[in-house]
C-alpha cells in the first residue's frame, strides 16, 4: 500500500553528532501518528527534515508513494506539509484574517481580499470544528485560540499532513481534551496527524500508532490499542522507571518569604497581579496552579526584582524588601530563581559555561574576591556542581547552547541551588525537559525541601504541581483564586479552578 | 525556542578567508585597471614592512588603531556600538594639547600625565552622550555616537580657529601651538618614527585583557554583553555596565587622541583623524573583539595604511586602492557564513575528521538545544 508519509533509512548528522540514525517512519492516510522520546533523541530534527527544513544527509522522503526532495518548508507546504510550532508564528497585532492569509493572500485586482479570506477561514472552521472569529486580533485571543489559528493557517495553506510539535505544553487539561477533539475531527477529514509529546497519557488517548526515539535510532514502533504507558517509557529511557518522585509529608517551620497585597499592571495599562498576598514557611514546596498568562509570570518578576514598578509589600526572613530593590540585592537575601525561559532569562548562550555558572554569585568566595574572579576556581566549582547534578558537558569552556534542553535546564537549577538559598521560585523547572531529567530535578527540590529551605514552584503542568507541592495556589486573572491540597482536590477541581469556574479552599 | 539565525559566532577561519578573499579582489580590479597586482602588491608589503624604518612607519600607524581599536572591542563586548570613537578621538586631542600648550611651566612627568587626563575626560565626555540618550530616554546610541562625529570634527576647528590658532598662521591651516618640549613623547629608536606611545598602546591592551579575564567588572561589562536580560536577572545593573563602559570606551579613544599629539603631531590641526575611529571599529571587528584579536587587527590595519601609503609613493596607483580592499574587507568579515559558502567549512571539517580523536576538540551538536 503507498503511505501518506514514508521517511526511509533517513540520517542526519550535525559535527560531532548524529542527531537521526536510519530511521524511518509509516505515516498512513486519515492517521494520528505519535512521535516520542527524550530531549535530543531526534524528533524534532526528523520532523524538521520532513518540513524541509534540514537536508538528510541519507535516506529519502516519499509523499503519497511520490519521492520527493525538499530544499525549504515552501517545498514541503506546496507538498501538502503544514506544521505547528511549539512556539506560535503569528503577529499578535494581525487579525486572524490577516495571520492566516500572510503566506497566501488572496487578491482582486492587485489588492487584498478580506471578504474572499474570511468566507475561506470559516469554511475551514466549519469542516474541522475550528471556529474563530476572523476579526479578533491576535494579542486578544487566549493560548488555545492562537493555536486554533496556527492549524487553520496550515489547512489553509492546503496541509494535509499536520506535524504537531508539543501542542499541548501551553494547555489546560480541558483545553487539552478539546484539541485532542478536533484531532479526532481532522482524522475522519481523512488528515494525517504527526503529534510529537512528552506526555505519555495523550498519546495513549489519541494516537494509532506510536514510534519511540532514543539518541536519534527508532526504539519501537507500537500499535497503540496494544502497548502500555510502561512500555513506552521504557523504550525512550532504555530502563524501567518510575514516574514520580518519592517524599515525605512536609514538615513546615517559620515563614521566609511573605507577599501582602501585590498589585502590578504591565505596560499597556492591564492589571497583571491583583491584591496577591501569600507566605511560604520553611520545609515546603508551595505549588501555583493557573492557565498562562494569569498573572504568574509577572508574580515571579516582582518577587525576583525583574520588574519593580510594582506596588504591595515582599518580607523575605524578617527584612522588608523595597519594590525597588535589584534582583542582586534580593539574591544576597538568600533568594534564588529557576526562570522561566531557560534560553532568554536563564542563560547566555553564546558564553562560556563557566561564566554562565558565575552569574548571581560574582560575590562567592570561593572563587571571587571585592574585585577579581578567579576562572580556574569558578571552573572547579562549576565542574563540581555540574557533576553534582549530572550536567553532561564536554567542557566548562563550552558554549551553554552546546547542552541539549533538558541538560541546560539541569545546569541552571545546579547553579541556583549552588547559592544556597532560602527561598528557592522554580518556574517551569521541567518545561521542555525528557522524564528522566525531570524526576531528577524534582528529586533536588524535594531535598532542598528536606533540608529546611522554601520552594516556590510555579507550573502550568498540573501533574508537576500535584506530584512536588505540599499546598497548592490556584492563580486566575492575577489573583489567587483558591488554595488547596494535593489530597484534598483532584486534578479536575483544580483545572476548573484555573479557568475560574470553581472556587476552592480558602481565598 | 529555536535559535538558528543567530548569528554565528566569528571564527578565525572566516576572518582569514575575509581578509585573502579581499586581497584577491583587490588583485583582479588592479588587473582590471591594467596594472601589476604584483607589482602592486610587492610595493604595498615593502612598503609596509620591507625595511626596519618602514616597519617602524607601520607601527607608527599602528599605534592610534590600538586605542581606538579597544575602544570599539570593549563596548561591542558590553552590548553598546561605540560608533563615535573619531569624534571622542579628536575630543581627546584638542584638549590634551590645550593642557600641552597652556601647561608647559609643569615638569615633563606631570604634564604628560596630565594631557593624558584631560584626553581621556574630554573623551568620556564625548561618549556619555550617546549612552544617555540609550540608557535614560530609550534611543539607539548609534546615530547620536555617529553624529557626534560631525560634531566634534567642526567644533574642534571652529574652537581652533577663534581662540586657539597658532601665532603666525592666518588661516592657511588650522593648526594650534605645539605643545611643550617635555611633553612630546621620546623616539624609541632615534631616527625611527615609532614612539613611547606605542608601549602606552600595548599597555592598554594588557589592561583591556586583564580586565575581561579577571576582573568582576569585565564580567559585569561581557553578560550584559552577551545577554542583557540574563545579566538583570542575575544581579547585574545593565543600565549602569552600559553608560560605564561607554565612558571607559570615550575615555581609551581621547587617550589615543592625547598619544597622537603628544608622538606624532604635537599639536592640533584639522583632519587630526585620517579615520582612526573606523579603522579601529574594523580592527575589533577583525579580531572578534578579544584583545589578542584586536590587537592583531590594529596591526594589520596599521601595516595596510603605511603599505598603501609606499604603493601611493612608489607607483601610479592611487592609495584610494588600499580603501577598496578595506572597504571589501569589512564587507566580508560580516558575511560570516562566507567560508560556509566557500566549501571551505566543509573542508575543515573532512580535514579535522581525518585527524585521530585526541587532535579533534569536542565540536558538540548545537541543533539539541532546540527542541
Amino acid at each position: 500500500m503507498t503511505y501518506m508519509v514514508e521517511m526511509k533509512g533517513i540520517t542526519k548528522r550535525f559535527p560531532g553528532v548524529t542527531a537521526n540514525q536510519d530511521v524511518s517512519i509509516q505515516v498512513k492516510k486519515g492517521e494520528i501518528y505519535g512521535l516520542i522520546g527524550e530531549n535530543g533523541a531526534g524528533k524534532t530534527t526528523l520532523m524538521k527534515i520532513l518540513y524541509g527544513m534540514y537536508r538528510p544527509d541519507e535516506g529519502e522522503i516519499f509523499i503519497n508513494g511520490q519521492k520527493v526532495v525538499m530544499h525549504s518548508p515552501k517545498d514541503a507546504i506546496s507538498h501538502g506539509i503544514g506544521m505547528v510550532h511549539q512556539h506560535f508564528t503569528l503577529v499578535p497585532s494581525f487579525t486572524v484574517t490577516q495571520n492566516i492569509m500572510l503566506g497566501r493572500p488572496i487578491t482582486k485586482h492587485g489588492l487584498l481580499d478580506f471578504k474572499r479570506a474570511e468566507r475561506e477561514i470559516r469554511r475551514l472552521g466549519e469542516t474541522y470544528r475550528l471556529e474563530a472569529d476572523p476579526h479578533m486580533q491576535v494579542k486578544d485571543l487566549p493560548v488555545a485560540m492562537q493555536q486554533r489559528v496556527e492549524i487553520l493557517k496550515a489547512l489553509y495553506l492546503g496541509a494535509d499532513i499536520l506535524i504537531m510539535d508539543e501542542p499541548t505544553a501551553v494547555l489546560t487539561p480541558q483545553e487539552i481534551t478539546q484539541l485532542l477533539e478536533t484531532f479526532h475531527s481532522l482524522k475522519e477529514q481523512g488528515k494525517s496527524i504527526i503529534l510529537i509529546t512528552h506526555k505519555l497519557k495523550e498519546l495513549m488517548g489519541v494516537t494509532d500508532t506510536i514510534t519511540v526515539l532514543r539518541n536519534g535510532k527508532v526504539t519501537g514502533v507500537l500499535d497503540t490499542a496494544r502497548t502500555s504507558e510502561k512500555e513506552i517509557a521504557s523504550l525512550m529511557v532504555g530502563k524501567e522507571i518510575d514516574f514520580f518522585v518519592q517524599k515525605t509529608p512536609s514538615k513546615p517551620k517559620e515563614e521566609v518569604l511573605r507577599c501582602e497585597g501585590l498589585n502590578y499592571w504591565n505596560r499597556f495599562g492591564v492589571k497583571m497581579l491583583d491584591d496577591v498576598s501569600f507566605s511560604i514557611r520553611r520545609g515546603e514546596i508551595v505549588g501555583i496552579a493557573g492557565v498562562q498568562g494569569n498573572g504568574q509570570t509577572e508574580l515571579i518578576e516582582a518577587l525576583a526584582g525583574i520588574v519593580n514598578d510594582y506596588t504591595g509589600k515582599i518580607f523575605i526572613g524578617d527584612a522588608e524588601i523595597a519594590p525597588e530593590s535589584t534582583p542582586g540585592e534580593r539574591r544576597s537575601s538568600g533568594l534564588s530563581h529557576i526562570p522561566e525561559d531557560r534560553q532568554t532569562t536563564g542563560a547566555a548562550l553564546t558564553a562560556p559555561l563557566v561564566d554562565n555558572f558565575i552569574m548571581g554569585g560574582t560575590r562567592d568566595p570561593a572563587y571571587a574576591g571585592k574585585y577579581l574572579i578567579n576562572y580556574k576556581k569558578a571552573a572547579a566549582a562549576a565542574q563540581e556542581q555540574y557533576a553534582l547534578f549530572d550536567v553532561k558537558l564536554a567542557g566548562v569552556d563550552q558554549p551553554a547552547y552546546a547542552l541539549s534542553g533538558g541538560n541546560l535546564q539541569k545546569a541552571i537549577v545546579a547553579r541556583e541551588m549552588y547559592r544556597n538559598p532560602e527561598v528557592l521560585i522554580a518556574a517551569q523547572p521541567s518545561r521542555g525537559v525528557d522524564i528522566g531529567a525531570t524526576l531528577f530535578i524534582h528529586e533536588k527540590l524535594v531535598e532542598l525541601r528536606d533540608s529546611g529551605k522554601a520552594v516556590l514552584l510555579v507550573s502550568g503542568e498540573l501533574s508537576e504541581i500535584m506530584s512536588l507541592s505540599d499546598r497548592i495556589l490556584v492563580m486566575y486573572k492575577g489573583g489567587i483564586i483558591g488554595e488547596t491540597t494535593p489530597e484534598e482536590s483532584t486534578e479536575e477541581d483544580i483545572g476548573l479552578m484555573m479557568l475560574g469556574i470553581k472556587e476552592g479552599g480558602t481565598a | 525556542m529555536n535559535f538558528e539565525f543567530r548569528q554565528k559566532p566569528l571564527q578565525l577561519r572566516s576572518i582569514l578567508i575575509a581578509v585573502l578573499t579581499g586581497i584577491l579582489i583587490g588583485a583582479v580590479i588592479v588587473l582590471c585597471c591594467g596594472y601589476d597586482p604584483f607589482e602592486i602588491f610587492g610595493a604595498l608589503l615593502s612598503g609596509a614592512a620591507g625595511s626596519a624604518r618602514n616597519l617602524s612607519t607601520s607601527l607608527r600607524w599602528t599605534t592610534p588603531l590600538l586605542f581606538t581599536g579597544v575602544a570599539a572591542a570593549l563596548s561591542f563586548r558590553g552590548g553598546m556600538f561605540n560608533f563615535g570613537i573619531e569624534g571622542q578621538l579628536c575630543m581627546g586631542g584638542l584638549a590634551s594639547t590645550l593642557v600641552g600648550v597652556y601647561g608647559a611651566a609643569l615638569p615633563g612627568p606631570l604634564l604628560i600625565l596630565l594631557m593624558m587626563a584631560a584626553g581621556m575626560a574630554a573623551g568620556a565626555l564625548w561618549a556619555v552622550i550617546p549612552a544617555i540618550v540609550r540608557v535614560r530616554l530609550n534611543g539607539s546610541e548609534i546615530v547620536p555616537a555617529l553624529m557626534l562625529n560631525y560634531t566634534a570634527a567642526n567644533l574642534t576647528e571652529y574652537l581652533v580657529h577663534w581662540y586657539f590658532l597658532a601665532s603666525g598662521s592666518h588661516g592657511d591651516t588650522l593648526k594650534t601651538e605645539e605643545i611643550a618640549e617635555q611633553a612630546k613623547l621620546a623616539k624609541i629608536i632615534p631616527g625611527y618614527q615609532i614612539t613611547y606611545g606605542f608601549i602606552i598602546g600595548l599597555l592598554v591592551v594588557a589592561l583591556f585583557w586583564f580586565l575581561m579575564k579577571k576582573s568582576r567588572l569585565g564580567y559585569d561589562i561581557s553578560m550584559s554583553g552577551f545577554n542583557p536580560e540574563f545579566a538583570h536577572y542575575g544581579g547585574v545593573n545593565v543600565d549602569k555596565m552600559r553608560i560605564t563602559v561607554m565612558l571607559l570606551s570615550g575615555a581609551i579613544a581621547g587617550l589615543g587622541g592625547a598619544v597622537e599629539v603628544m608622538a606624532v603631531r604635537w599639536r592640533y590641526e584639522t583632519e587630526f583623524s585620517p579615520a582612526y575611529g573606523d579603522d579601529g571599529i574594523l580592527a575589533a571587528l577583525l579580531g572578534s573583539s578579544t584583545p589578542l584579536g584586536t590587537m592583531l587587527g590594529a596591526f594589520f590595519m596599521g601595516f595596510l595604511k603605511a603599505g598603501s601609503l609606499a604603493v601611493e609613493r612608489y607607483t601610479e596607483v592611487s592609495r584610494a586602492f588600499a580603501t577598496v580592499i578595506k572597504g571589501t574587507v569589512i564587507c566580508l568579515v560580516s558575511a560570516r557564513m562566507l567560508s560556509q559558502y566557500l566549501g571551505v567549512d566543509a573542508l575543515a571539517d573532512k580535514v579535522a575528521g581525518r585527524l585521530p580523536a585526541r587532535f579533534r576538540k569536542d565540536r558538540v551538536n548545537r541543533e539539541e538545544g532546540t527542541t
